[in-house]
């Protein structure tokens, strides 16, 4: 027989096969449940992962250019500093990018776009805020749209599209002229005109600003079967119709710019640049192409971060249960290793093995996973959607495609995570010496699992390592954020020091249960199986300790994020009960997202505030900016007026009352906590706003809190703001009442006279906010319950390797008299006390991680101070629900296993 | 070139989804006998009248009470190292709306009632390289046409009288990345008008008429730019400027136009209507421009034109009857005389990427008795699908 000893030169690979087909593989054959579970478990923590990522994407890629709709080409765009573009600045860029000498820079496409975030109307009464679709209506110069069309291969139809009923030529045909004359002709998606039976002269009802509009369907928004198709909430309107009807008539928001073939790159791209830049002057900028995409996803980077960060818990549940596998792996084999030993397999081939168990365990679970991740994609985009459009832009991200960048990410993180947790069973297999397995009885002990032998427990009970990383987490909590471009940070410091703390408690958790064992021990007297339970636990074994670790890490994430969300909570309601002081609040029913700007206009405001019932009213206009490099919103509003109604919140207050003065104030503001946190701007500082005015010098008076924005708010007096660009409409308008009169009845009356506002009175507007809320966690809470239900299946599956390593024990105390009955006691009992020793440590340690979470990582992410709240309820009922779980899991799992034959496994 | 009314209406036809069956004739007979001119069209837009004064610089810009104008320049040039070159630079400008545009109303920088469209093609005739483009734009900051004087622009093609001159211009055109040109031009021969006291007739009806204003020869000197070399040239460039508020009809399939310089300072302006049913229209005409400027009109029946061979557009399909066989009577001489122009490279065939319509427009050199006598620009229509068929 040919050793196995002396592998001949190059036969290792070999040799590793011969050994996964004929050991590894007859073990997982000899229980495919349990391999099926384990990959099923650790995919589910690939899919979490990846949906997330995919649902983010999604909801990125929906904000986009124009021309990048039609072919994703834009070389550079060209926007106003502040407000928006005057047309005059297009003939100044045209002229000056137009050809001199002998530079090819001729054929620049300049493509002026105007854009109106609107809302389709409510239908009855429903004044849900972002319950309604929002559209982004771009408005196109759609006759100088057929040069870039032709220059780029695209789909020309703009002008000829047909309804069905009609004959090419027929009267009532879309051609140009008839076109170019109407006002409301509108192009849609093919999405939304399938889905709404949408057909050419079909009407679209929108608000605009403060009215309802009817417009009418042009056609569908041409396509080219190799790209993807438009966004269902995009229309197009030809740019003039548009600036009419937005009210935005010598103004564009932004000019796309698209480079000749010759000045794609290189010299003539970086002329062509310079020229633009040079043309513009201080008036605007240029950016590239990703910009946009790229701004958006700055704005979004924390909240997405939260959420990858979040639906990494699973995988890192599943790391913890395949380490469990493989290590429980080994010590069900060891016999077999030392025959292997014995007949001269080298160590570097045991040990490879087994990592290449652990990798194939990776590369099932990230292959499932991804599947499975791109379905549940399709789920979670709409949340993500949800939450996006509520606090950061307006997009309709419908559905997630599957992104094979981001599956491949999912893929190798599981890959990775498999090796990284086999990677100590691997070296343990390859380890041990024979001699000393077999002096161990190469068979199974009473106590059955001998895993404290091979599992390296020494370094678990080593509190010091525990207790290392712990102090580790909180030297790392008081390190500062990275600071990027744009103002943006990451908690790199926070992330790191809960990772660290969960895992420190999670090294503690083993000898937590020690403890917890002998404590509970007086509860098991007079019972036998309840004993046995307890003297397991007392010395726990090595998989004992990792599921008590898995569910601590578990428990401690969602008591952490419980702790942040209570705190966020009760922070947000205290704000709001001071901002929301006024009992009537109206807006344009067209803003559902946080980037739709509609307005009121001047006449509408002073109809509306000459109502006898009115005794006191405010106006606030927003206006979106770009301040050191970064979008931020600047706040117009009588700051007289919040200071009467005592509606500041401030965390640095104004050191004198001039900023409450409009004949004082025109270089004064007030700044939110997250702009003060994001551009490092302090109390009497002085700061550089771009106005279509000009540069404004402000003096930083006080700092407040604001919780609604993310960004940061610059807030001025309204008056000085609408002088500087150039309005005299505003954005919402807040209504004192005189006394006495009913805010429902007013609200009715006011509705019914502006149906194109949304009028809210205080109590509905409080219930509103406090709803968006709630909402914006809501895929939270779902991570968090999948987190949980993963590291309980990994209780159930430890248990299950458990019971089934001590099959000889269980079958001598079934020989001995104990009854099914006792053995699902025992289960259950050792269950439910492993359970509670995961439970508690995570809820103490989820009380460090939310305070970590409330004053480190959300201060320097989002800029926010919070106070801390611990929700009892909710640590309570976690701490009361995963025990019961735990023991019902292991109950059930007993059940099962006291009726096994000691030569079964499964 | 009162062909290009037909190819500005069709390219709006192409656009705006109109059939070419609503178009009408562009041509007719300089010597037949229609009735009078009414004063406007239906629409209310002026028809152009006889006995007008015409007033230069003025009337070499904009009319935007008529419906349809354009400029029209096509020329041969020469480089200093035996380079030559032939060139088109084409402005149209168009009322769309359904009357004319209110003076009294502020431009806009996206307007409605007016778009412009704008042709250019380069011929490097050593290399055998030709390259083209068409623009689109609305009236506004992309495209303007001033009504004061010669100062047309279409994205960033111009075209501007010199100091507000009546004989002098400047004429800046590019293509793609890939080159362009920018020429100085002054007229060598005096303007001419074509038709009777100065009204171009197009057909019977009341208000099928234009404006035809032509320089026949202008000597040119600029530079040609071939992506990024810079080429000094000079040479002689023809230059129309047509005003009209006529609509065409859709009788004609298509038609063939030359304007021929000759070395002995004469010109000839020639076009053949091709009718349908495979004849000539009799609106087809020649017309001799002498070295004064005196002009002699021959009708359809007097000259002949005929293709010697044909090329075949791997683009589209065309078949194009090239070179051209033209015999016309000499008014100098009394005499039959036959030309042939011979394309200086056969493939200059613009795709109508933007107007949807392809046609032939190239630069040849005139033969008499095979020897060279001059150069010419050849236009070939209606060879890529009956006109009437949009490319799409």
């Amino acid at each position: 027989m040919k050793s196995l000893a002396q592998p001949q030169e190059g036969a290792p690979p070999a040799l590793v096969w011969v050994l996964l087909r004929q050991f590894t593989f007859r073990h997982w054959r000899g229980q495919p449940l349990r391999a099926f579970l384990l990959l099923l478990l650790l995919s589910l923590g690939v899919a979490v992962f990846l949906s997330i990522r995919l649902a983010n994407r999604a909801a990125v890629a929906s904000f986009t250019n124009f021309a990048g709709v039609l072919s994703r080409q834009v070389d550079a765009t060209v926007t106003a500093s502040a407000g928006q573009l005057p047309e005059a600045v297009l003939q100044n860029l045209r002229l000056a990018c137009a050809a001199k000498g002998s530079e090819p820079t001729v054929g620049l496409e300049l493509i002026p776009v105007l854009e109106m975030v609107c809302a389709a109307p409510r239908s009855g009464d429903d004044a849900r805020i972002g319950a309604r679709m929002s559209f982004t209506v771009l408005g196109v110069d759609l006759v100088a749209l057929q040069n870039y069309a032709a220059g780029q291969h695209l789909d020309r139809r703009w002008f000829d599209q047909k309804s069905g009923s009609q004959e090419p030529g027929a009267e009532g045909d879309t051609g140009l002229a008839r076109l170019l004359s109407r006002k409301d002709a509108v192009f849609c998606s093919s999405k939304l005109a399938e889905r709404e039976g949408l057909k050419v002269g079909s009407p679209l009802v929108l608000v605009v600003n403060e009215r309802p509009v009817t417009l009418e369907i042009a056609g569908i928004i041409p396509g080219r079967a190799d790209q993807p198709e438009s966004p269902s909430g995009l229309l197009v309107m030809d740019l003039p119709a548009l600036q009419e009807l937005s009210g935005k008539e010598g103004f564009v928001d932004r000019i796309e710019c698209v480079f000749p073939g010759s000045a794609r790159q290189g010299r003539n791209r970086e002329i062509l640049v310079d020229r633009l830049r040079g043309a513009i002057g201080e008036q605007g900028m240029v950016r590239t192409p990703e910009s946009r995409r790229v701004a958006a996803e700055m704005m979004t980077r924390g909240f997405r971060l939260n959420l990858t960060i979040l639906s990494l818990l699973a995988l890192l549940v599943g790391l913890y249960l395949i380490f469990q596998a493989l290590d429980a792996a080994v010590v069900k084999r060891r016999s077999e290793i030392a025959v292997l030993r014995a007949l001269g397999v080298r160590d570097s081939e045991i040990r490879r093995a087994w990592l290449w168990e652990a990798i194939l365990l990776g590369i099932g679970g990230g292959v499932m996973g991804v599947f499975l991740g791109w379905g549940l994609a399709q789920g979670t985009v709409r949340a993500v959607s949800q939450t996006v459009n509520s606090l950061y832009y307006a997009n309709n991200a419908e559905a997630a495609a599957l992104h094979w960048g981001e599956a491949g990410i999912a893929f190798l993180l599981a890959v990775g995570c498999s090796v990284v947790a086999g990677w100590l069973p691997a070296k343990r297999a390859a380890a041990t010496p024979p001699a000393q397995l077999w002096a161990q009885g190469g068979g199974v002990g009473l106590r059955g699992s001998g895993a404290s032998v091979l599992s390296g427990a020494g370094a678990f009970r080593r509190i010091g390592v525990g207790g290392g990383l712990l102090a580790a987490a909180v030297g790392l909590a008081f390190c500062g954020p990275l600071m990027f471009s744009g103002g943006t940070r990451f908690a790199l410091g926070g992330y790191l020091s809960a990772l660290l703390g969960v895992i420190g408690a999670g090294v503690l958790a083993g000898d937590a249960l020690r403890w917890g064992a002998r404590w509970t021990s007086w509860l098991a007297r007079g019972s036998a199986p309840l004993q046995l339970a307890n003297s397991h636990l007392r010395l726990p074994t090595s998989r004992h300790r990792w599921a008590a670790a898995g569910l601590l890490c578990a428990v401690a994430m969602t008591g952490g994020m419980s702790v942040l969300v209570g705190s966020f909570e009760r922070s947000v309601s205290g704000w709001i009960g001071r901002l929301l002081q006024a009992d009537v609040y109206l807006t344009s029913d067209a803003n559902q997202a946080a980037t739709s700007y509609n307005r009121i206009s001047a006449a509408t405001v002073d109809k509306i505030t000459a109502d006898p019932a009115v005794t006191d009213w405010d106006a606030l206009l927003l206006l979106p900016l770009e301040f050191g490099g970064g979008n931020i919103r600047m706040a117009a509003t009588s700051l007289d007026f919040y200071k009467r109604h005592d509606q500041f919140s401030w965390l640095k207050a104004p050191l004198s009352s001039d900023l409450y003065n409009a004949k004082l104030n025109a270089g004064l503001c007030a700044v939110s906590e997250s702009f003060s946190e994001r551009f490092r701007v302090e109390r009497g500082q002085s700061i550089r706003v771009p106005t279509p005015a000009g540069v404004q010098s402000l003096v930083v008076a006080g700092i407040y809190t604001d919780y609604g924005d993310d960004q940061g708010v610059l807030m001025v007096e309204r008056v000085h703001a609408q002088e500087w660009f150039a309005t005299g409409e505003v954005t919402s308008v807040s209504l004192v009442l005189r006394s006495g009169e009913d805010p429902e009845e007013f609200r009715g009356r006011l509705r019914r006279a502006q149906p194109g506002l949304a009028v809210f009175t205080n109590l509905h507007l409080r219930g509103e906010v406090m709803r968006i809320f709630r909402q914006t966690f809501a895929i939270t809470y779902a991570l968090e319950a999948i987190g949980v239900v993963v590291a309980l299946a990994g209780l159930g599956i430890t248990l299950a390797s458990i019971l089934a390593e001590r099959r000889v024990e269980l079958t001598t105390l079934r020989a001995l008299g104990m009854s099914g009955r006792d053995i699902t006691h025992l289960a259950a009992w050792e269950g439910a006390l492993l359970a509670l020793g995961g439970t508690l440590g995570g809820v103490l340690t989820s009380l460090g991680l939310g305070a970590l979470l409330v004053f480190v990582i959300n201060k320097q992410t989002f800029g926010w101070t919070l106070q801390l709240a611990i929700p009892m309820r909710a640590l309570l009922l976690l701490g009361l629900a995963v025990p019961v779980a735990g023991a019902v899991v292991a109950g059930l799992v007993g059940r099962y296993s006291a009726d096994l034959p000691a030569d079964r496994s499964q | 070139m009162k062909k290009w009314v037909q190819i500005f209406a069709l390219v709006l036809g192409v656009v705006g989804g109109q059939g070419l069956g609503q178009t009408q004739r562009v041509f007719s007979a300089e010597v037949s006998t229609p009735p009078p001119l009414s004063a406007r069209t239906s629409d209310g837009f002026e028809v152009p009248q006889p006995g007008h004064r015409f007033e230069f610089p003025r009337d070499h810009g904009a009319h935007p009470s008529f419906k349809v104008e354009w400029w029209y320049l096509t020329g041969h040039l020469f480089g200093p190292a035996k380079e030559r070159f032939g060139f088109q630079a084409t402005f149209f400008r168009r009322a769309i709306g359904s009357r004319p545009p209110d003076a009294r109303t502020a431009p806009s920088a996206f307007g409605r009632d007016e778009v412009f469209l704008f042709h250019a093609a380069l011929l490097d005739v050593q290399n055998g390289r030709f390259i083209h483009t068409e623009r689109l734009a609305r009236s506004g900051w992309d495209a303007s046409a001033s009504g004061e004087g010669l100062s047309v622009r279409v994205g960033e093609a111009r075209l501007c009288a010199v100091n507000g001159e009546a004989n002098r211009f400047t004429l800046d055109a590019g293509i793609s990345g890939e080159g362009g040109f920018s020429l100085n031009l002054e007229a060598l021969k005096p303007l001419v008008v074509f038709g009777k006291d100065g009204v171009s007739r197009k057909g019977d009806s009341p208000t099928a008429a234009s404006w035809y204003l032509t320089f026949p020869r202008l000597f040119a000197q600029g530079e040609v730019r071939l992506k990024e070399r810079l080429i000094p040239v000079s040479g002689q460039v023809w230059m129309d400027h047509e005003i009209s508020s006529s609509q065409l009809t859709g009788e004609q399939a298509g038609w063939d136009w030359a304007g021929i310089q000759f070395e002995d300072g004469r010109e000839i302006m020639v076009y053949r209507l091709r009718r349908k049913d495979g004849g000539t229209d009799p609106a087809s005409a020649l017309a001799w421009v002498d070295a004064e400027g005196k002009t002699t009109y021959y009708g359809a029946s007097e000259f002949r034109w005929e293709g010697s061979g044909q090329w075949r557009s791997p683009r589209t399909g065309a078949e194009y009857p090239l070179p051209v066989r033209l015999s016309a009577p000499d008014p100098q001489t009394g005499k039959l005389v036959d030309l042939v122009l011979e394309p200086l490279a056969t493939d200059q065939e613009l795709d109508g990427a933007v107007s949807g319509v392809p046609y032939w427009e190239g630069a040849c050199r005139v033969l008499k008795g095979g020897k060279d006598v001059g150069s010419a620009y050849v236009e070939l229509t209606g060879y890529a699908g009956a006109l009437g068929r949009a490319l799409r």
